[in-house]
């Protein structure tokens, strides 16, 4: 895949992305089109496109057409992802875990009530992405529980409690690393079981893989934003981050070329891991001498 | 087409938020679920673990999934056909083990319409007063009263056993129902031994790719 035709391709995702999330988003949620001159909506914009192209790698992985349905399940996984990543990270550490409860409250008895356009627009984005897939099917309930367990996790562990202070700090950077490992991995599960239910096993331990990539990369391309407010992370604890997001990353794309039958969509995954990787090291270049609110676009 | 879909989304968005609302209406236990992605009671019970991070299928029990992080390792009953090449080499799982796993489902249908009959009782029998007393509601009472006396002798014998047996399933599942379950809300309803008819992968329309 050439740099043109992945550019060509995320431009068009980026607009079909659009198109399904902008309607919705207009009717629950207005005021985040124009809230900080609508950054936060494009924010989330480029996050729902990434997943429609990671969608589509797994769907061609699997040898089905990434079709406008594919395409619309994507763009609501990310937009879900979008906004259940800003109650966790974006409100505060209370509200943070007051967060937590309530979606533990959601996946363990299913209630949810919203209080205000950002949690409306929440629900409604997720309960449209339960209605396209049986979210009751064994192997999706566990990814999505795991999902949240990992986040939580997550939560738990960037506020550094004193109890994870204790630990040998070899133990804090394993603990570290794979929650990150575990978040990316169990995303990137539930979005390839949403597109193709039924996917086999051995491709599960590739996406898995792929997955973990895009949080390492991601937290570092978060490290200063992260840092600013006190979150720990892998990605910013680690001595040397550069080397060693490298060789996590020449690991991890080396597993995806050998794990995967050769397939449009394996060679869409690669292509589009470089990408992300590139930029996101850009950013944390960028953001070392601009300060936490840049952010890059990948396409 | 699309207006169609647009329109059916918008009833789904209403009704989803609507069924939240739910949570504040007098007579409904909120301590009952009601929908449940927690799935780590039943799978507990499943026959093989798969460690998403190492890319290994293991009988559940094999001392080498201490090694695997919990939130990694996902139960499976069905490996399929790629079993021989993520086996653990250590515990050697066989792909024969799952064959006994599925329930039927039908009873799981009615367990679950039971449960939302129970559950959200106060608030159906509510609407239905408001539905008898509508214009809808009395129009449909005389057609039915019509229907009825148009029936002769054997016709309306056939049909009151046919709604008297009906009463009686319902009456004989839902104590079924309470017996089975004293706990009430810990597992839905459900029965707990292996896969749960939510499985049914195979024939599931909303799964099926097309």
């Amino acid at each position: 895949m050439t740099p043109d035709s992945l550019d060509a391709l995320i431009r068009s995702h980026r607009q079909q992305v659009e198109r399904t999330l902008r309607p919705l988003i207009r009717r629950y949620y207005p005021g985040m089109l124009t809230a900080a001159d609508g950054l936060e909506y494009r924010k989330m914009i480029e996050l729902s496109s990434k997943m429609a192209m990671v969608g589509r790698a797994c769907t061609l992985i699997a040898g089905f057409p990434f079709d406008a349905r594919r395409l619309r399940i994507g763009s609501l996984f990310g937009a879900c992802c979008f906004l259940g990543d800003s109650f966790l990270d974006d409100f505060g550490e209370a509200a943070a875990l007051e967060y937590l409860k309530r979606c533990e409250m959601l996946l363990t008895k299913g209630w949810f009530e919203p209080r205000d356009d950002r949690e409306r627009l929440f629900y409604v984005v997720l309960g449209r992405l339960f209605a396209e897939r049986d979210v009751l099917d064994p192997t999706l309930r566990q990814a999505i529980f795991s999902l949240f367990l990992s986040q939580k996790e997550d939560v738990e562990l960037r506020a550094g409690s004193s109890e994870f202070q204790k630990r040998p700090r070899r133990l804090q950077l394993h603990m570290l690393r794979q929650c990150a490992r575990n978040r990316g991995g169990n995303t990137s599960t539930v979005l390839a079981l949403l597109l193709v239910p039924n996917l086999p096993l051995e491709y599960h331990y590739v996406i898995f893989t792929a997955g973990s990539l895009f949080m390492y990369v991601d937290d570092h391309g978060d490290c200063h934003y992260d840092r600013h407010y006190r979150r720990l992370t892998y990605m910013n604890q680690v001595k040397r981050p550069v080397p060693a997001l490298r060789a996590i990353f020449e690991r991890g794309i080396d597993l995806i070329g050998r794990g995967l039958p050769g397939s449009e969509g394996r060679e869409l995954l690669i292509a589009f891991l470089q990408r992300y990787y590139l930029t996101r090291l850009r950013k944390h270049r960028l953001e070392r001498s601009r300060g936490v609110l840049s952010w890059t676009v990948y396409g | 087409m699309d207006g169609l879909r647009l329109a059916a989304t918008d009833i789904g968005d209403r009704i989803a938020l609507a069924l939240q609302a739910l949570r504040r209406a007098p007579g409904v236990d909120v301590r009952r679920p009601l929908l449940r992605i927690d799935y780590r009671p039943e799978a507990a019970s499943a026959p093989f673990r798969f460690d998403m991070a190492g890319g290994k299928l293991h009988r559940t029990g094999c001392s080498a999934i201490v090694q695997a992080p919990a939130q990694a390792l996902y139960s499976v009953w069905d490996p399929g056909e790629e079993l021989p090449a993520l086996a653990c080499a250590k515990c050697q799982p066989a792909p024969i083990e799952s064959a006994h796993m599925r329930q039927d489902s039908s009873l799981d249908i009615i367990y679950g319409f039971l449960s939302v009959v129970d559950q959200f009782g106060s608030v159906l029998k509510e609407r239905g007063r408001e539905y008898r007393n509508s214009r809808r509601g009395r129009r449909l009472a005389k057609d039915l009263s019509g229907m009825f006396s148009a029936l002769d002798h054997t016709q309306r014998e056939a049909l009151q056993l046919t709604l008297a047996s009906l009463d009686g399933l319902v009456r004989a599942m839902e104590q079924a129902n309470r017996s089975l379950a004293p706990a009430g809300p810990g597992n839905n309803g459900r029965s707990n031994n292996g896969r749960p008819a939510a499985s049914r992968a195979a024939d599931n329309r909303k799964n099926k790719e097309v």
